[in-house]
């Protein structure tokens, strides 16, 4: 991967192995959802990243999404029904990368990975940069190191229940944690364990409510109102409108964690999806 | 917590079926005894909405697969069963869950009515119970929902009361003869609690949710509980949890009643 030569990223770190307990959860997690009707994907390889493409591959639009799984699982296969969701919808087409996972890879192969594919991308479309939790830091440090680095900025940032801040000191992980059973104060610190091995948890690039968010692109973001990560956007976008970056906060009441993604029948979902497509093809 | 003391709750290496795993009750149960660390296979005859399920399960890594059945057909569970058998080695836990709510004053009951809420609320669970037996071969439990329905009258809910007090003694039933092969079987009669199949009666002719009918209903059953509140489906799932987990192991035949406080007993 040659991303890092002109992203300036941080170079790639050697990781520990994974224990047998986060080997099983990754295959449990490999469950596929299902296509929408009329959608279509298929599964290719771009800027040396296998990824999920849905939608045409040249279209002139893209979402790059980066999906959530604590940076150490999850596979873009669970994502089959939001990316053909929105591809229908709106004639983007939405990749999502199987990028590398910590603890083999830590901090930054993922964001390596984002950046190469970002560039691919790039060359032949608008790009807007999409993430889910994990996925969600993933994007905005994308965008970080989009900016800093020179390069064109996405079009938009499109953040589904977004982890925002690794050292994982909100008051709302204490307030929701009966509320909220997909995440906790527990597993979001195994997880930036994993991720950054060693480094600060207050990293710019991996802890992206710790940088300055100055230029950045227009955001989109949801969370439901009981979750642990409710406070992370709150943040965000509270920390973005004072560098005048604009913004759109959904917070949705008795949503779980990442519903647009796994809510396939709820009409929150419906609603958030379609906001999505408004937010991709304004 | 004690180390020992949370290993009493623990499902670690056993292996549980829960029916109506689409949605409500279901659907928290099968995440909460995979997150438990049980390998859950979740069934229901509504595959669509089941997906969700699926892919929150899958969201978390959890150990849960998936499988459409009508728990109203003995031969679909009995195929379950078996399934859950040769896939897993084992079959420790099963949750009856599925069920249907219909309301209709008893005057206005039709056949059709009537034979649709039995077949899935009071014989599906006859199937379950059948169906889990066949293959415990090393002991288990099995937990059956019933409903404060089943012990309190309420107006035009006839057809599902009578079913769901029948699950009640089929519990008991149950719980005699599965005894002597270290079967627990108990039943779960939920209060009011919010889940797809409640928020389902308050529709409107389109297919709207009808908010100000949903919350008129709410306020009037928390009204009822001393606390003043009504159930979350995560009330019943850590009822089920408890009753499958070697913490519960001196319950069988009864019903527990996660209601808060409407009715005692």
């Amino acid at each position: 991967m040659s991303a890092a030569n002109h992203w300036n990223l941080p170079g790639l770190r050697n990781g520990g192995s994974a224990d047998a307990d986060l080997i099983e959860r990754r295959q449990r997690a490999a469950l596929e959802t299902p296509a929408v009707d009329g959608g279509t994907y298929i599964t290719t390889n771009i800027g040396g990243v296998d990824c999920l493409v849905a939608g045409e591959r040249m279209a002139s639009r893209a979402l790059l999404h980066l999906h959530g799984g604590g940076f150490r699982m999850g596979t873009p296969r669970t994502w089959i029904n939001y990316a053909t969701d929105l591809a229908r919808r709106t004639g983007t087409v939405v990749v999502v990368p199987d990028y590398r996972l910590a603890p083999e890879h830590p901090f930054p192969a993922a964001i390596h990975d984002a950046a190469a594919v970002y560039d691919e991308l790039a060359s032949t479309a608008s790009v807007f940069v999409g993430g889910d939790s994990a996925g969600g830091a993933l994007a905005v440090s994308l965008a970080i190191a989009a900016r800093d680095a020179g390069r064109p900025l996405p079009a938009g940032l499109v953040l589904l229940s977004p982890w925002m801040d690794l050292t994982v000191t909100a008051e709302s992980y204490s307030t929701f944690d009966g509320a909220d059973t997909m995440f906790s104060s527990i597993a979001a610190n195994e997880a930036a364990e994993a991720y950054l091995q060693g480094l600060a948890r207050d990293t710019a690039l991996a802890s992206p409510l710790h940088a300055d968010l100055t230029g950045l692109p227009e955001v989109l973001c949801f969370v439901g109102a009981e979750e642990v990560l409710v406070d992370d956007s709150i943040a965000l976008v509270t920390k973005a409108s004072r560098v005048g970056v604009r913004h759109e906060l959904h917070v949705v009441p008795t949503m779980p964690h990442i519903w647009p993604v796994i809510m396939l029948a709820a009409e929150q979902t419906e609603q958030a999806r379609s906001a999505i497509a408004r937010f991709l093809t304004k | 917590m004690d180390r020992r003391l949370q290993d009493r709750f623990s499902l670690d290496g056993q292996v549980a079926v829960v029916t109506g795993a689409a949605m409500g009750m279901g659907r928290e149960t099968t995440l909460t005894l995979a997150r438990a660390g049980a390998r859950v296979v979740g069934i229901d005859r509504n595959a669509d909405v089941m997906e969700e399920t699926k892919a929150m399960a899958s969201a978390e890594g959890l150990a849960c697969s998936f499988a459409v059945a009508d728990v109203s057909n003995r031969d679909d569970l009995m195929k379950v069963a078996q399934r859950t058998q040769e896939d897993h080695g084992r079959v420790d836990g099963w949750a009856n869950i599925a069920g249907i709510l219909r309301y209709s004053m008893i005057e206005d009951i039709t056949p059709d009515h009537v034979n649709e809420v039995i077949a899935v609320n009071q014989l599906g669970v006859l199937w379950g119970i059948a169906a889990a037996a066949s293959v415990m071969s090393n002991g288990g439990s099995i937990v059956n929902i019933s409903s404060s329905g089943g012990e309190m009258p309420y107006p035009s809910l006839a057809a599902y009361g009578m079913t769901k007090a029948a699950v009640m003694q089929l519990t008991r039933t149950a719980a005699l003869e599965l005894g002597e092969k270290g079967i627990r079987v108990n039943a779960i009669a939920p209060g009011f609690v919010d889940t797809p199949m409640v928020r389902n009666t308050h529709l409107r002719a389109d297919g709207s949710l009808d908010e100000a009918k949903r919350r008129e209903h709410l306020a009037a059953r928390a009204a009822q509980s001393p606390l003043g509140i009504t159930g979350e489906v995560q009330d019943m799932a850590m009822t089920i949890l408890f009753l499958m987990s070697e913490a519960g192991r001196f319950y069988t035949g009864q019903v527990m009643r996660p209601n808060g406080g409407v009715f005692f007993g």
